[in-house]
């Protein structure tokens, strides 16, 4: 098993080879302010601000506390290894949808792992910064869309999302953009820890669980691409497993994933 | 009756600052939603109890639900903020969705 510290380390050392314009934006611009949230959360989400003007959110690993309900912080509860790999699934997501292309390459927004000081009231140290989706949360639109909710649902079938509920996207109706957020609990490792997302649920209901030729043929392509030796890197062993796993079922069934997480059976 | 305030922050018109725009105000008690004001959409999201895994409409449970928003949508630049024992209130004006209620905070941290 790969330790958490050697993959945070390849995967600094991955993005930062041929960052995208945004990546590098995200990597260098100086973190002018960061909006302290006024309400407890058992995760801190920094509202950052870039010299640019652009907004930005850093979600620091050493944020993550105890869930009042759980008692436990709440990757644990999403099976993940560590605070830190949530970080890594946030940034494998993003480089993952990159690699995938367009659509897929705008509705993920784009995130790096970065260290931002810790300061007075604040909560520094490692963890993703992600570019801000613009509208607001829990926008219905994107449900009805099919231009929208196909490839969601098709990523979040093949990542194995385990918390895309409704509120987990935002919406702009001015550019008819859909940004995903919060991927921090995606990536399960093992076949069976699969929770429902609300875009593959509707994509079912919709009577489009068959996949596109265009996605088998994406699906197919997929280990060829150097991306999937990126996440091969950054990934844990099981969690890679079973993204192959998934990418292998989709593929041969030529359908998505049920929703939920029970009755997915043998690839 | 208790208040849910939904808002969502801006850094505006600089960094220096940012505003807060209130995006739906929710009355509700537990026997039901009594109002609404702002985008209605925030009640059709379902929210998850994490102590079971149950999935949590507000019809189902309006005061647990509006207990566990926060942890569901709350993200960065959204906060949940919940008031109890509020008065309801007849013939208040509506808010629209886009309407801000700009108001400048003071936790903001300048780190130059």
């Amino acid at each position: 098993m790969t330790l958490p510290d050697d993959r945070l380390a390849r995967l600094l050392l991955i993005q930062g080879d041929g960052p995208s314009q945004l990546e590098d934006d995200l990597l260098r611009l100086d973190v002018l302010a960061r909006r302290v949230p006024r309400t407890l959360s058992a995760n801190v989400v920094y509202q950052c601000g870039l010299s640019d003007g652009r907004e930005a959110f850093h979600k620091p690993h050493e944020g993550m506390r105890d869930h009042p309900l759980l008692g436990e912080p709440v990757w644990k509860y999403y099976d993940q290894l560590s605070a830190t790999a949530t970080g890594i699934n946030e940034c494998a997501a993003w480089r993952l949808a990159r690699a995938m292309g367009s659509p897929w390459d705008t509705l993920v927004p784009t995130a790096v792992m970065r260290w931002l000081a810790p300061g007075a009231g604040l909560v520094g140290g490692w963890g993703p910064l992600i570019r801000k989706g613009n509208g607001p949360s829990g926008e219905p639109t994107p449900f009805n869309v099919q231009a929208l909710c196909s490839p969601a649902a098709f990523f979040d079938s093949l990542i194995g999302q385990q918390d895309r509920h409704r509120g987990n996207q935002r919406y702009e109706a001015a550019t008819a953009r859909l940004t995903l957020i919060d991927h921090g609990f995606a990536f399960p490792g093992g076949r069976w820890r699969f929770k429902e997302s609300a875009f593959l649920q509707q994509r079912h209901d919709d009577g489009a669980s068959a996949l596109t030729s265009d996605e088998v043929a994406l699906l197919d392509d997929l280990p060829s691409r150097s991306v999937w030796q990126e996440l091969e890197l950054m990934l844990m062993g099981e969690q890679m497993q079973a993204l192959e796993w998934r990418r292998i079922a989709m593929h041969s069934a030529g359908q998505l994933l049920p929703a939920g997480k029970e009755g997915l059976g043998e690839p | 009756m208790r208040q849910i305030t939904i808002t969502q922050f801006n850094f505006e018109p600089d960094l220096k600052t940012f505003v807060g725009q209130v995006m739906a105000v929710i009355d509700l008690d537990a026997d039901g939603v009594h109002d609404v004001r702002g985008s209605a959409h925030y009640l059709e999201i379902p929210v998850t109890d994490l102590a079971n895994g149950r999935s949590i409409r507000v019809d189902d449970d309006p005061i647990l639900w509006s207990d566990l928003l926060a942890e569901t949508i709350g993200y960065g630049d959204i906060e949940v903020g919940i008031e109890d024992s509020v008065k309801a209130e007849s013939g208040r004006a509506s808010i629209e969705p886009d309407t801000v209620a700009t108001r400048a905070l003071s936790a903001l941290v300048h780190e130059r």
